[in-house]
């Protein structure tokens, strides 16, 4: 850390990039590494492994974005979404699971055709495109089950070990651990996973790939990268030809400061990086910057989810070891004739101590029978649906007309409401749970709705055309030049694959996309 | 279960300061069928519910997550939480003291299923919420409880489960189900 430069707030050579995130440290440091000036603004405060303890509650309080948000529809209005608010962002919660959309995944409207009530557009990016970005991701992640890495999957764990079996017993081939950004043995000067299994609270040890031990310490050792924590951005200026210019933080003391820039990258999360450009409204973008297409908040997607957590004839002791190494993708493709499009995967998921089994399995259930399926903590096996979420324009981020943070700045006023193809997609995934723990023996099943979601997508879309999104297939916005999405808001389509991998994924490219424009003096 | 009496009458409870009002529980754990403690001082106080009112919560919470291998003691810390709370809110004092004063005066004393039929009749109620959500985290945000019913808690300071049973099913067939 002591290489790590400092700038000055009127150096206007920098990027300022904002987050710390999969998205915003990715181009952060592969910016930094090309030589690229960078100031990087966290929310939140920066954490080393030694804060990292097996502690589900303190660890919630310690990591997530707690400060208020309104959350409607079918969403907790407190708790609208589970994201991070510290340096690493919600990298430092991720459960590791690592996977490449598929080639339909890049054209949802040609594939799936016009759904009523939803807002699908084809991705200007294409499948082949992003191939060798992959690639690169895999690599710098440390993703098992790569070539790229030459890393093993990781062993099964009892929970694996269950569902693995029930699904075998119906059918189910391609059953694994998944490929997962959790080392399966050394690899990138970081550790082999120990299977200590909080991997949600953080990983202690750093075999699970964060941002905040990889890519935000090895921008800081190329002297090219200044990471300013505890700094909140609430504003990014213009001038007058409409170039993004400056961002307006607060500081840890709560203090404005601002921060001239060459370009902006805005890595807030789905949620935060919305509002950041409504907060950013002036008279030559009265509708928030970059907003011409009105798409700016909108088409807001989560992953159709759903949980089931099941009591087995014997122990499980399903909270042992890496917490989502465990899959089943049969069912995670598009098939014509199905009464729903696109597909969701069944991925593994542990009771998460004995309160959140309490909490989570039946939630407000209580009572005799239920206090006996918590006596059975040590039989659960669980596991989480993760199907597409259609895009819709109704659901959207918003700035809250009532709600002010601490600094006096509206909140984000987070809808989501589900598609019918979204309810049957939950429905079939119940039901497939259901009979992979049956087939296994299990004694009863529990199934439930979705938890505050931390996979939050596509509030500012990429798209072909500037009046159907908000940015190019770089990220680029169309009516800005200089000002980028770096982060998932800028997905097209939220596919039935985790998120972060095609974020990193989308943010090396993104870099790349930038120097050129450099080089080329067009930025 | 004998029906506990307080000694003291509500409006001379709220009339007075939490000071003076101070009543052990320990008796409360006579009642409940609980051995006493060794050393009385170590129980906790009530500010603000009476003894009626105490035991009154100790079946409630008991009702709603009854486990029989608990002893009464787990429950009566959730009830000395809610007294806190009470002692803290003058607006949960009197949720809790409204709604229990609408208890049947034979709550404590009946059988379960009509203890959980009657709070099902009050489920949506700030009272049940409270109670519900102290009892919840009360009981199984405990170390001790949570312990008891196999969460193993913290596992880095003895290295994960790598080589301490992660994969150590062992009622589970070892071989692949054959695929049909």
């Amino acid at each position: 850390m002591s290489a790590a430069a400092r700038f000055e707030l009127d150096d206007a050579s920098v990027v300022v990039v904002i987050g710390t995130g999969a998205g915003g440290a990715t181009v952060g440091n592969e910016l930094a590494q090309k030589g690229v000036k960078v100031v990087c603004l966290e929310a939140g405060p920066r954490l080393s492994l030694s804060d990292i303890r097996n502690d589900r509650s303190a660890m919630f309080a310690k990591l997530t974005w707690l400060d208020p948000r309104v959350g409607s529809g079918d969403l907790d209005p407190n708790l609208p979404a589970f994201i991070c608010k510290t340096v690493g962002g919600t990298t430092v919660h991720w459960a590791g699971v690592a996977l490449r959309f598929q080639s339909y995944d890049w054209q949802p409207r040609s594939t799936y055709g016009a759904i009523p009530g939803a807002n699908l557009i084809d991705w200007p990016t294409l499948h082949a495109e992003m191939q060798p970005w992959y690639d690169r991701a895999e690599k710098k992640m440390g993703v098992c089950g790569s070539v790229h890495t030459g890393l093993p999957r990781l062993p099964g764990n009892n929970n694996y070990r269950v569902l693995a079996y029930g699904a075998h017993k119906l059918g189910y081939r391609e059953v694994h651990t998944a490929n997962i950004a959790v080392n399966s043995r050394p690899y990138d000067e970081r550790p082999g996973c120990l299977e200590i299994g909080f991997c949600m609270s953080g990983c202690a040890i750093g075999a699970k790939w964060s941002t905040l031990y990889t890519e935000v310490p090895r921008a800081e050792k190329t002297g090219n990268f200044e990471l300013r924590s505890d700094c909140q951005a609430v504003r990014i200026e213009h001038d007058k030809s409409g170039r993004a210019s400056e961002v307006v933080y607060k500081d840890a003391r709560g203090t404005d400061q601002r921060q001239r820039a060459r370009a902006v990258c805005v890595a807030g999360n789905a949620i935060e990086t919305p509002r950041l450009l409504l907060l950013s409204r002036s008279p030559m973008f009265a509708d928030g910057l970059a907003n011409s297409s009105g798409q700016v908040g909108h088409n807001y997607m989560t992953h159709t989810t759903g949980a089931a957590f099941a009591v087995m004839p014997g122990e499980v002791h399903a909270d042992r070891g890496t917490q989502m190494a465990g899959i089943v993708m049969d069912e995670g493709r598009h098939e014509a004739n199905r009464d729903f499009v696109s597909g969701f995967l069944l991925e593994m998921l542990p009771p998460q101590g004995v309160l959140n089994l309490a909490r989570n399995t039946q939630p407000g259930a209580w009572g005799r029978d239920y206090a006996r399926t918590i006596e059975n903590y040590r039989n659960v096996a669980g596991l989480w649906i993760v199907g597409e979420d259609m895009p819709q324009h109704g659901n959207s981020v918003t700035l809250d007309p009532t709600v002010r943070d601490a600094h006096g700045l509206p909140v984000a006023h987070v809808h989501h409401t589900d598609h019918p193809n979204d309810t049957a997609i939950r429905a079939r995934g119940w039901q497939i749970a259901r009979s992979i723990y049956e087939a296994a023996g299990a004694r009863s099943v529990h199934t439930r709705d979705p938890f505050a979601a931390t996979h939050n997508m596509g509030t500012c879309r990429q798209s072909v055309k500037a009046r159907d999104g908000v940015c190019n297939k770089f990220g680029q916005t169309h009516d800005v030049r200089n000002l980028f999405i770096s982060d998932g808001s800028q997905f097209t389509s939220g596919t039935t694959q985790n998120p972060t991998l095609t974020i990193v994924a989308l943010a090396m490219r993104q870099a790349d996309y930038i120097e050129r424009l450099m080089l080329r003096r067009e930025l | 279960m004998p029906k506990p009496r307080s000694s003291l009458s509500r409006r001379r409870v709220l009339a007075t300061g939490s000071a003076v009002t101070l009543l052990p529980l320990a008796p409360l754990l006579e009642l409940a069928g609980a051995p006493p403690r060794a050393d009385a001082s170590e129980s906790p106080m009530l500010r603000v519910l009476d003894p009626r009112e105490a035991a009154m919560l100790l079946c409630v919470s008991r009702t709603l997550f009854p486990h029989d291998f608990l002893d009464d003691r787990q429950y009566l810390k959730i009830v000395a939480a809610l007294d806190s709370k009470a002692a803290a809110d003058k607006e949960v004092a009197a949720t809790v003291r409204t709604a229990l004063a609408a208890f049947p005066n034979d709550f404590a004393a009946t059988e379960e299923a009509r203890r959980e039929a009657y709070l099902r009749t009050l489920e949506g109620s700030a009272f049940f919420k409270l109670t519900y959500q102290e009892t919840l985290t009360g009981l199984y945000g405990d170390p001790a409880v949570a312990a008891l019913l196999g969460d193993e808690g913290s596992s880095l300071e003895h290295g994960g489960y790598l080589q301490r049973g992660f994969d150590d099913i062992s009622w589970l067939p070892l071989d692949k189900p054959a695929i049909k």
